[in-house]
C-alpha cells in the first residue's frame, strides 16, 4: 500500500473525525432522563428540531461505518506497525461514536477510554519497545491462496449480509419516515449510567462476576509465562522469589 | 436549569463553530498567561524579577515570543515519519478541545452537557498520549522515542489512581454529569469530604500533564526535550499549547469535583470557578520550582505500590461508609 | 429483564463457585510458600471436594432444568455430569503434573491455579445458558490452556506452541463472537433459549445462518474437527506432557459439551439441520474427514505425543458422529457423555504414562525409545497397555463399550449408518498404531540404547492406578455410569 496515499487517507479520516465527533457531541442527549429511544431515532420523532434529521445521522453512520472499515483494513493490512496501530485507535474511536449517535453515552465514553485510550496505549507501548518498522514488518501474507480464501469469504458475507443490512435501511424512507418495525422500542432511559448500572447489576450480575475470573487467569497466565527462572534457579527457590519480587 | 450552546444557538454547526471558536481562543490567551505566569512564579521563587520590560509587568512578552515562534523556520529533520511527525501537533490539540468544553463554569452555563461528562473528560485525556507517541515515533529519534516511551509508560501508571480518586466522588454524588457533582456539593466541597481522593487526584493530574516533579518524558539534562525535541516554531508552540491547556483541564476537574466548580459567596460563577482553577494551576508551578524531578523507578513505584493501592483503599472506605449510611 | 436475580441463585452455582474460590486458594498458597511441593495436591484435593458438590448436585436435582441468574446460568444433569468430567481431568492432570513439575523443574508455582481456573472456564461453558457466559467460559479456560501451553519457558517448542495455539485461537474467538453478534442482530437476544424460540421466524435468514455456521466454526476450532485442526499437532508436542493430556481430554469435553448444547438449542430447528445447507451435512462431512485424516496421519508418527495428539483428532471425529446423533435420535447425550467420559480419563491416563517415563534432559516421547520398557518397568508398561487398548476400542476396556455404545446409538438411524461403517473402518485402522507402543515396550529389545525409564512419583503413580482402575471399571462394569450418562439429559 502506498504510504502517502494512506496518510493522506488517514488525515482526511482524522478530520471527518473530530468533524463528527463534535456533532455527535453536540447531539448527546443533554438529561440524564429524557434520551430519546433508538427506535426513534430511526423513526426521525428526535424531540427537537435541533437535533439533525434521521437520514443526516444515518449518513453519519454511513460515513462512520466506512471509516471503521478502511481502518480496520489498513489495521490488518498495513506493513508498518505503528500505522497499523494508529488506524486500531482510529477505528475504535469511530465505534465509540456510533455508540453516541445511538445515544448509548456511557459505553461510548468507555468504549473511548478504555479502547481508544488505555489498551491502544498498551498497544503502542509494545510496538514503540519492539522496534524500528523498516525492520520489523507485519501485515497480511503475501499468500495468494490465502487471500483469494478469505476474499471469497468476505465476498460472500457481504453479499448474504449486505442486503440484510439493505433492509434495516429501508426502515426510514426519504421522508424520514418509518416503514417496517425491524427496530423494537426500548426504555426510554435506554443507555445512561443508570441503566447500564442497574443491568449490570441484576439480569448481568454473574456474567459481570465472571469476568473477573477471566481477567485473574489472563494475569496470572501471563505472569506465569513471561516470568523467566533459570534451571540452576531451582536449587535455591528463595533465591528466585527474591529475585522475582524485585522484577 | 443548566443551558447549553445548542440551547442558545438553535443552529448545529454555527453552535459548533462558536464553540470551537470560543475554546481555541481560550486556549490560545490561557496559554499566553500562564506562561507569563509561569515566568513570573519561577522568577519570584528564585528571588529573581522575571519579564518586566515588554507591557505591564512584563505581560506582553510572551505574546513576543510568539511573533518570534510565528516567523522561526520549520526544520523538518531528514528520515523522519513524514504523516507523522506532522500529524502530531495538530492530534495533540484535538482531545484537549473537546475536552475544554465539557465543564460548567456556571450555575446556568455548559458549552456542551452530557450525563457521562466525567468519562468523556478522562477519555478525552487519554487520547493525548497517541498524539506524543505519534511525535516521539515520527521523529525518528532516539530522545524523542525515550520521551514518549516515558510518557505512556507514566500515562498507563497513574490515570488508575487517578480515575480512582474520581470515581469515589461519582459514588458519593451519584452522578457522572459534572453538573450534578458540583450540584451535589451543597454546603461544603468534597475536599473535605474525600480528602486522601483530592490529594491522590491531584498528584496523578500533575503526573497526567507531564509537570515537574513527575516530567520525566522530557527532563532536559536526560532527553534534552523528549518527544518533541525535534520540534521547532509553532510546531513547538502547538505542543506547549497543549501541555498548558491540559493543565487548565486537569484542574477544572480538579475544581468541579473536589472544590466545588462554580459555587462560592458573594462573586458570581465564573470568577469562583475560574479562581480556583488558577488557584490550583499556581500551585502546580509552586510545585514545578520546589521539587526535584523524580527517578524514573521511582515515580512508577510510587504510582503502583503507593497511589493505587492507597485509591483503592479510598474506594472501598467510602463504598462502605456510602452503604452504612444509606 | 424477566426476573432479577435472587440471592439464593449463588447457592446454585456452588460447584463453579467453590472451584474459583480453591483457584483462589491454591494461588495465595503459592504466593506464599517459598516451595511448590504441596500445590498439587492441594489443586487435587479440591478437585475432589468440588467433585463431591457436583455429585450432590446431580443427585439432588429436582427439576430437569434450573435457570438461575435470569437465565445465564443453566443446571440440568448434562451439564453437571459435563462438571464431573472437567473435576476428574482437572484432578488426575493435577496429580500428574505434580510428578512432571517436579521432575523437570520448570513450572512457576501458578501453574496448579491456572489449571483450576481454566477448569472454572469450562464449567461456565457447561452450564452457559447465555451466549455472554458462553464466551467468558471459552476465554478463561483457553487464555488458562494457552499460559499452560507455554509455561514451560526453557523449552522453545513449548513457546511457539503456546503462541501457536494462542494466534489460532484468537481467531476463532474473532469467529465466535462475530457469529454471536451475527445472531444477535437476527434476533435480538444472546440468550440461548430465547434465540432458539425466535429461530422459526429466521428460516433462511443469512444473518441468523452465517451466524450459526461462525459459531459452529470456532467450536469446531476448540475440539479439532478436520480442516480446524492445524494447530493440534504442534500444540499437544510442545505442551508439557500433563496439559497435553488436559488439553486432550477437558478441553474437549468442554468444546463438544458446548456443542452439544448448541445442537439442542439454536441449531435444532428442522431448517437448519437437514437441506443443502443444514448444518448435519456439513457436521457429517467433517466427522467423517476428521477420523479419517487423524487416523491415517497417526499411522505415520513415531513420536508417542504426536500420534497420541493425530488420535485425539480421530476421536473427536467419532464424537462428532454421537453429536450428529442427538437431534436425529430426539436429543439423548447420554452416548456423548460416556464417550467424553471414558476418553478423558484414558488420555490423561496415556500422556500420563508418557510423562511418567520422561526424565530430565531427557522426555523420552520416540518409539524407540521405549523399548524394552515391558521388562524393565512392568507396572509402567501394563498401565500404558490398558489406555491404548481403550483408546484403540478393544475389549474389556472402557473404551470398547463407550464406542460400542456409541455406534449402536448411532445406527439407530438410517441416514448416519454409512458413517457408522466409516468409523468402524477407522476404528479398526486405529488399533495398527496403538499396538506400535505395546509391541515397542513388550516385544522389542533394548539393545545398548538407554532406556525410558520411570520417575519416582507418588502422586503421578497414584493418577495413573486411579485412570487404569476407571477405564478398567467403566469397561467391565459400565452399568451405573451408563445409567448416570442416561440421566443426564439436557433440560428444556
Amino acid at each position: 500500500m502506498d504510504r502517502r496515499k494512506l496518510y493522506v487517507s488517514l488525515l482526511l479520516a482524522a478530520a471527518a473525525l473530530l468533524l463528527i465527533s463534535s456533532v455527535a457531541l453536540a447531539q448527546a442527549p443533554s438529561t440524564s432522563g429524557g434520551v430519546a429511544p433508538h427506535a426513534q431515532f430511526y423513526a426521525g420523532k428526535l424531540a427537537s428540531s435541533k437535533k439533525l434529521s434521521p437520514l443526516a445521522m444515518l449518513w453519519a453512520m454511513r460515513v462512520l461505518a466506512g471509516l471503521m472499515l478502511v481502518g480496520g483494513i489498513f489495521t490488518i493490512g498495513s506493513r508498518n506497525p505503528v500505522v497499523a496501530a494508529l488506524c486500531l485507535v482510529g477505528t475504535l474511536f469511530c465505534t465509540g461514536i456510533i455508540f453516541l449517535l445511538l445515544h448509548a453515552t456511557f459505553i461510548a465514553a468507555i468504549q473511548v477510554l478504555v479502547y481508544a485510550g488505555a489498551i491502544m496505549v498498551l498497544f503502542v507501548f509494545v510496538v514503540m519497545s519492539v522496534g524500528h518498522p523498516e525492520r520489523e514488518e507485519i501485515g497480511l501474507s503475501r499468500g495468494i491462496i490465502s487471500k483469494l480464501i478469505g476474499g471469497a469469504f468476505a465476498v460472500m458475507l457481504l453479499l448474504r449480509v449486505s442486503p440484510v443490512y439493505m433492509s434495516y435501511q429501508r426502515t426510514v424512507n426519504a421522508a424520514g419516515e418509518i416503514i417496517s418495525k425491524a427496530m423494537p422500542p426500548v426504555s426510554s432511559k435506554y443507555g445512561n449510567v443508570e441503566h447500564v448500572g442497574k443491568l449490570l447489576f441484576s439480569d448481568y450480575l454473574f456474567p459481570f462476576e465472571a469476568i473477573s475470573i477471566l481477567l485473574l487467569v489472563a494475569i496470572v497466565g501471563a505472569v506465569m509465562v513471561t516470568r523467566h527462572r533459570r534451571r540452576d534457579d531451582n536449587k535455591g527457590a528463595a533465591a528466585a522469589a527474591a529475585s522475582a519480587g524485585e522484577g | 436549569m443548566l443551558k447549553t450552546l445548542s440551547d442558545l444557538v438553535p443552529n448545529v454547526f454555527l453552535a459548533m463553530l462558536l464553540a470551537a471558536a470560543a475554546i481555541m481562543a481560550f486556549a490560545t490567551v490561557n496559554a499566553l498567561f500562564l506562561v507569563w505566569l509561569e515566568r513570573k512564579v519561577s522568577a519570584r521563587m528564585q528571588r529573581r524579577y522575571g519579564p518586566t520590560v515588554v507591557g505591564p509587568f512584563g505581560m506582553f512578552q510572551t505574546l513576543v515570543d510568539v511573533v518570534k515562534l510565528l516567523s522561526k523556520q520549520l526544520i523538518s529533520p531528514k528520515d523522519i515519519d513524514k504523516p507523522l511527525y506532522h500529524l502530531a501537533p495538530i492530534v495533540v490539540f484535538v482531545p484537549v478541545v473537546l475536552g475544554l468544553s465539557l465543564f460548567p463554569i456556571d450555575k446556568s452555563f455548559a458549552l456542551v452537557d452530557t450525563n457521562v461528562g466525567l468519562v468523556l473528560v478522562f477519555a478525552f485525556a487519554g487520547m493525548g498520549f497517541i498524539a506524543i507517541f505519534m511525535a516521539g515515533w515520527g521523529s525518528n529519534n532516539k530522545y524523542a522515542l525515550l520521551g514518549a516511551m516515558r510518557a505512556v509508560a507514566q500515562n498507563i501508571a497513574y490515570e488508575i489512581p487517578l480515575i480512582l480518586a474520581a470515581l469515589a466522588v461519582t459514588m458519593i454524588a451519584r452522578s457522572m454529569r459534572i453538573a450534578d457533582i458540583v450540584e451535589a456539593q451543597g454546603s461544603f466541597p468534597y475536599i473535605l469530604v474525600q480528602p486522601i481522593g483530592a490529594l491522590i487526584y491531584y498528584i496523578s493530574a500533575v503526573a497526567e500533564t507531564n509537570r515537574a516533579p513527575f516530567d520525566i518524558p522530557e527532563a532536559e539534562s536526560e532527553l534534552v526535550a523528549g518527544f518533541h525535541t525535534e520540534y521547532s516554531g509553532m510546531r513547538f508552540a502547538l505542543f506547549f499549547l497543549a501541555e498548558y491547556t491540559n493543565m487548565v483541564i486537569v484542574s477544572m476537574v480538579a475544581t468541579s469535583l473536589f472544590l466545588g466548580g462554580y459555587k462560592g459567596p458573594l462573586l458570581p460563577g465564573p470568577v469562583w470557578f475560574f479562581g480556583k482553577v488558577y488557584f490550583l494551576i499556581f500551585v502546580m508551578l509552586w510545585l514545578r520550582w520546589t521539587f526535584p524531578r523524580l527517578r524514573f523507578d521511582q515515580l512508577m513505584t510510587f504510582a503502583w505500590k503507593v497511589l493505587i493501592p492507597l485509591a483503592l483503599a479510598n474506594l472501598l472506605v467510602t463504598a462502605t461508609v456510602l452503604k452504612v449510611m444509606s | 429483564m424477566s426476573s432479577a436475580f435472587k440471592m439464593a441463585d449463588f447457592s446454585f452455582a456452588a460447584p463453579i463457585i467453590f472451584v474459583a474460590l480453591w483457584a483462589c486458594v491454591v494461588l495465595l498458597a503459592s504466593a506464599f510458600s517459598t516451595k511448590s511441593s504441596k500445590l498439587g495436591p492441594l489443586t487435587a484435593f479440591g478437585f475432589v471436594i468440588g467433585l463431591v458438590i457436583t455429585g450432590y448436585f446431580w443427585t439432588a436435582l429436582e427439576q430437569p432444568r434450573m435457570s438461575v441468574f435470569s437465565g445465564m446460568l443453566v443446571l440440568d444433569r448434562f451439564s453437571l455430569f459435563l462438571d464431573m468430567i472437567f473435576l476428574l481431568a482437572g484432578l488426575l492432570t493435577s496429580l500428574v503434573a505434580h510428578g512432571y513439575v517436579e521432575e523437570h523443574g520448570f513450572a512457576e508455582s501458578e501453574f496448579y491455579a491456572v489449571i483450576a481456573l481454566s477448569v472454572v472456564g469450562m464449567m461456565l461453558m457447561g452450564h452457559a445458558g447465555d451466549f455472554i457466559i458462553v464466551v467468558i467460559g471459552l476465554e478463561t479456560m483457553s487464555l488458562g490452556v494457552y499460559s499452560l501451553v507455554a509455561s514451560w519457558t526453557d523449552k522453545r517448542k513449548s513457546t511457539e506452541a503456546g503462541l501457536k495455539y494462542f494466534v489460532m485461537g484468537a481467531v476463532a474467538s474473532g469467529f465466535l463472537v462475530y457469529g454471536i453478534a451475527l445472531l444477535y442482530g437476527a434476533t435480538g437476544s444472546t440468550r440461548l433459549l430465547v434465540i432458539t424460540s425466535r429461530a422459526a421466524a429466521h428460516i433462511g435468514d443469512p444473518l441468523y445462518i452465517i451466524g450459526l455456521f461462525m459459531v459452529f466454526g470456532a467450536l469446531a476450532f476448540k475440539v479439532a474437527l478436520v480442516p480446524f485442526h492445524m494447530w493440534t499437532p504442534d500444540a499437544y508436542e510442545g505442551a508439557p506432557t500433563p496439559i497435553t493430556g488436559f488439553m486432550a481430554a477437558a478441553v474437549k469435553t468442554a468444546g463438544f459439551g458446548l456443542l452439544v448444547r448448541a445442537v439442542s438449542t439454536i441449531f435444532s430447528g428442522e431448517s437448519f439441520a437437514y437441506g443443502s445447507t443444514g448444518w448435519i451435512n456439513i457436521a457429517w462431512m467433517l466427522s467423517m474427514l476428521t477420523m479419517t485424516v487423524g487416523n491415517v496421519l497417526a499411522l505415520r508418527q513415531t513420536n508417542i505425543k504426536r500420534m497420541l495428539a493425530y488420535s485425539s483428532i480421530a476421536h473427536a471425529g467419532y464424537i462428532m458422529l454421537g453429536v450428529i446423533a442427538i437431534p436425529v435420535l430426539g436429543l439423548d447425550p447420554s452416548a456423548v457423555l460416556l464417550y467424553l467420559l471414558q476418553y478423558a480419563v484414558t488420555t490423561i491416563g496415556a500422556f500420563g504414562v508418557v510423562a511418567w517415563v520422561g526424565r530430565r534432559d531427557a522426555e523420552n516421547t520416540g518409539l524407540e525409545q521405549w523399548a524394552g520398557l515391558g521388562a524393565r518397568k512392568p507396572a509402567a508398561a501394563l498401565a500404558m497397555t490398558i489406555f491404548m487398548l481403550s483408546l484403540g476400542g478393544i475389549p474389556p476396556t472402557a473404551g470398547f463399550f463407550a464406542k460400542l455404545y456409541l455406534f449402536k446409538s448411532a445406527m439407530g438411524h438410517p441416514s448416519l449408518l454409512i458413517l457408522v461403517v466409516i468409523a468402524a473402518i477407522n476404528s479398526v485402522i486405529s488399533i495398527f498404531y496403538y499396538l506400535k507402543p505395546i509391541v515397542a515396550m513388550y516385544f522389542r529389545d533394548a539393545g545398548g540404547e538407554p532406556i525410558a525409564e520411570p520417575m519416582r512419583s507418588s502422586s503421578l503413580s497414584v493418577a495413573i492406578t486411579l485412570a487404569a482402575i476407571i477405564v478398567f471399571l467403566l469397561g467391565m462394569v459400565p452399568g451405573s455410569a451408563l445409567e448416570m450418562a442416561i440421566k443426564s439429559t439436557i433440560g428444556g
